[in-house]
């Protein structure tokens, strides 16, 4: 039994198709040469250096997979790898918590008020992170700082704490520091997804006799979904970026307590001159983060409704 | 006609804006090569030689300079009187962020011209040729003013590149009115036992006060000096800054517990997160009269003093490290600070004169007003306080296990402390793990 395979007709394209492919490529070519500057070239030389041996100053010597196997047995850098993972989960639920909460308080304010609220709550995102860092190192600081201070003045002693330096204690603070700063902008994305629920919705559910929390419950919290989604990958990619906050506020210590891994790989850089290995921690970190933007979005997948 | 046209400023928009991008993306291609050194060094010099004499404006960047030390505005005017046609842009000097800044601009190809760092722990640079041979320019004039041997600890296999302006060493300042109060006689130099049993009567005898502060960067100075101190000869001291001996060794053990002790027992301010505390908080806490005792540098001594002042505390003292020698390592850690030229310098000869005026008399005398003590062939003057900032300094021991490799330096400098305070078993085994890499590494 014989079998003919039929060769797809080549598809002939006319002179005004390809003036227009022309054209179009001529377009492309700005963003496709920053998209390649940006994030391509630096991506693979990543991947490059992460195989080779670089003091960052001689020349480079090829190392294959040993800058990996160093790693998957290097126990220190692993849990910088694991801080960085509690912390951007930490703050990522307690952002995206505060951020809804945040925005289903102020959506039936009023004009002028809901402005006020807005901006009040959107403040901390305006902040720059080591503005914000040093901040609450003021605020948490177990002698001098407001928080122990206002406990104190309470009769709360039993709550005072050194935020910033007992074991238990640290990452959850980082990470809720980091929280508070983000919640703004998720508040704000959720506010503008409640804005788009038609009024003629909530006025028929008033009708049925609905209260507050069940607006919230049966109309707006499901016809959100997707935004929440949208909002939470975003946020989830924000809150690995465990750099700026953890430096300023504690520069990974006490000891290493909340050494995290982008710090890890700035020493390993610049400090130790290992920028092989710093590229492998980078290229290890980042596929963590992938896998966990992949999961939270194939878990979050959500029905759209129409209205 | 008309279609063709706008055809053809389409396209030449298109072609502008990718030229446009393109150009964002390239540089001076001089800057934007990581300058190899021999290669970077060459070309500097040329520069270097032409820029310096010529009377064109030549750029420089320093970082050398701290924020509240007062002597380097002035040294800036200076220069600025010597050299009108240097353009210096001074950065501030920071000692977590030196390493980084210096190392991305060098790889970045960007110069930077002079930079304050430690002239015993010139390794991270050195490994990667980061820094510029200074041996060429020295010549005996300029030699002249360090004191005999000074300039070795910059010298690396003969060649110098750190040149060392100020000797550092770790001390304590004392409220004496607080020890007064709480019957501790402060004596210049303390053995450990004192030092603790100083502690128990200052915790027993004033509540309120906590016995000591010392910053979160500055814990790790426990272990350094116990490193130094605890062996009963100096060839056993100098075998274990080889890497030969454990960290396990129950000699390092136990001084590594006595330490821990004294946070355990909490007499370090304020308690729970003593190990991260900053300078500031540690100073706010010294001038409000919360702790006795505040573990500082020698050369920041002076400018303490009048802080306490003018905070009321007008009885203050500066004393020696409490030692754990039992021996003959009657040691304290310590080197200088220092200034070297990185390998792709791109105004040598302009560095070099500025380094020369940096190292000159009139700026050694400077510093020694303001409580420095120097390497240098320079008398203190007027400054009566003087001694009690050097008392120490013929003590100083400038080798130490951390400079082994610098992943065991940065982790016994930062992090020890605090770690073997939360978890001794682990922090042994990694000091370990970080020794024998070292070693297998040489």
């Amino acid at each position: 039994m014989s079998r003919t395979t039929t060769k797809p007709a080549k598809k002939k394209y006319g002179k005004l198709d390809k003036k227009l492919m022309f054209i179009g490529i001529l377009f492309l070519m700005p963003a496709t040469i920053l998209v390649a500057f940006t994030t391509i070239i630096p991506v693979v030389w990543n991947i490059v250096l992460s195989l080779c041996k670089w003091n960052g100053n001689g020349p480079m010597e090829f190392v294959g997979l040993e800058n990996f196997t160093k790693l998957f047995t290097d126990t220190p850098t692993l849990k910088t790898i694991g801080n960085s993972l509690f912390i951007a989960g930490v703050s990522t639920i307690f952002t995206m918590v505060l951020g809804i909460l945040l925005a289903l308080m102020i959506y039936k304010t009023g004009k002028k008020e809901g402005a006020f609220f807005r901006f009040v709550f959107y403040n901390p995102n305006i902040m720059p992170m080591t503005v914000a860092g040093l901040l609450f190192v003021f605020v948490l600081a177990p002698d001098e700082g407001l928080l122990n201070n206002i406990f104190a003045a309470m009769g709360l002693e039993s709550l005072q704490h050194a935020w910033l330096a007992e074991p238990g204690l640290v990452l959850w603070t980082l990470a809720i520091v980091a929280g508070w700063k983000g919640s703004g902008c998720i508040m704000m994305l959720i506010y503008t997804g409640v804005l788009a629920i038609p009024d003629s919705l909530f006025e028929s559910a008033k009708l049925d006799g609905a209260n507050y929390f069940k607006e919230v419950r049966m109309i707006i919290l499901p016809l959100i979904k997707p935004t929440i989604c949208m909002v939470f990958s975003m946020e989830v990619m924000w809150s690995f970026k465990t750099y700026d906050i953890v430096w300023t506020m504690t520069q990974g210590g006490p000891g290493s307590l909340s050494k995290t891994a982008p710090i890890s790989m700035i020493q390993q850089a610049f400090t130790y001159n290992k920028f092989g290995y710093a590229s492998a921690i980078g290229l290890v970190f980042s596929v963590i983060v992938l896998i966990c933007i992949g999961v939270v979005r194939r878990m979050l997948r959500s029905e759209t409704y129409e209205y | 006609m008309r279609k063709r046209a706008k055809q053809f400023v389409a396209a030449a928009m298109a072609g502008v804006m990718a030229l446009g991008m393109a150009a964002c993306g390239s540089g001076d291609d001089s800057k934007t090569t990581a300058a190899g050194t021999e290669k970077g060094t060459e070309a500097t010099k040329d520069a270097g030689t032409t820029e310096g004499n010529s009377g064109e404006e030549v750029k420089l960047v320093t970082i050398i300079e701290e924020p509240n030390v007062e002597y380097y505005p002035v040294f800036f005017e200076k220069l600025k009187e010597l050299y009108p046609n240097y353009k210096i842009t001074s950065k501030t000097w920071d000692q977590g962020q030196v390493e980084k800044t210096v190392k991305t601009a060098f790889a970045g190809g960007e110069s930077i011209d002079i930079v304050k760092w430690f002239p015993n722990q010139m390794e991270s640079f050195l490994n990667s040729d980061m820094a510029l041979d200074l041996t060429p320019y020295l010549d005996d004039e300029w030699k002249s003013i360090w004191v005999d041997n000074a300039l070795d600890i910059g010298t690396y296999d003969g060649k110098t590149y750190c040149l060392p302006i100020t000797t550092v060493y770790p001390d304590i300042d004392v409220n004496v009115d607080l020890m007064e109060k709480a019957g501790v006689e402060v004596k210049d130099e303390w053995t450990w036992e004192e030092f603790v049993a100083a502690c128990e009567k200052i915790k027993t005898n004033l509540p309120d006060v906590f016995p000591f502060g010392i910053k979160d960067t500055r814990c790790g100075w426990f272990m350094r000096n116990a490193f130094l101190q605890i062996w009963d000869t100096k060839a056993e001291m100098e075998d274990f800054i080889a890497g030969n001996i454990s960290f396990k060794d129950e000699r390092v053990v136990a001084a590594m517990d006595e330490i821990t002790d004294l946070f355990v027992k909490g007499y370090a301010y304020p308690g729970e997160g003593a190990f991260s505390q900053t300078n500031d908080q540690i100073k706010a806490a010294f001038t409000q009269g919360k702790i006795a005792m505040m573990f500082d540098v020698n050369n920041g001594g002076q400018q303490m003093h009048e802080q306490m002042a003018e905070a009321g505390y007008k009885n203050v003292r500066t004393i020696g490290w409490p030692t754990m020698a039992k021996g003959e390592c009657e040691y304290v850690l310590g080197g200088c600070d220092g200034y070297f030229i990185p390998a792709n310098c791109k105004n040598v000869d302009a560095a070099v004169n500025v380094l020369k005026y940096l190292t000159s008399e009139e700026a050694f005398k400077l510093q020694v007003e303001r409580g420095d003590v120097v390497p240098a062939n320079v008398s203190a003057g007027d400054n009566k306080d003087a001694e009690q900032f050097a008392r120490d300094s013929s003590k100083v021991y400038p080798k130490e296990i951390m400079q082994l490799s610098s992943e065991l330096g940065t982790y016994v400098d930062l992090s020890l402390a605090a770690n073997y305070y939360y978890d001794k078993e682990s922090t042994l085994n990694e000091l370990e793990d970080l020794r024998e890499a070292a070693l297998a590494a040489k």
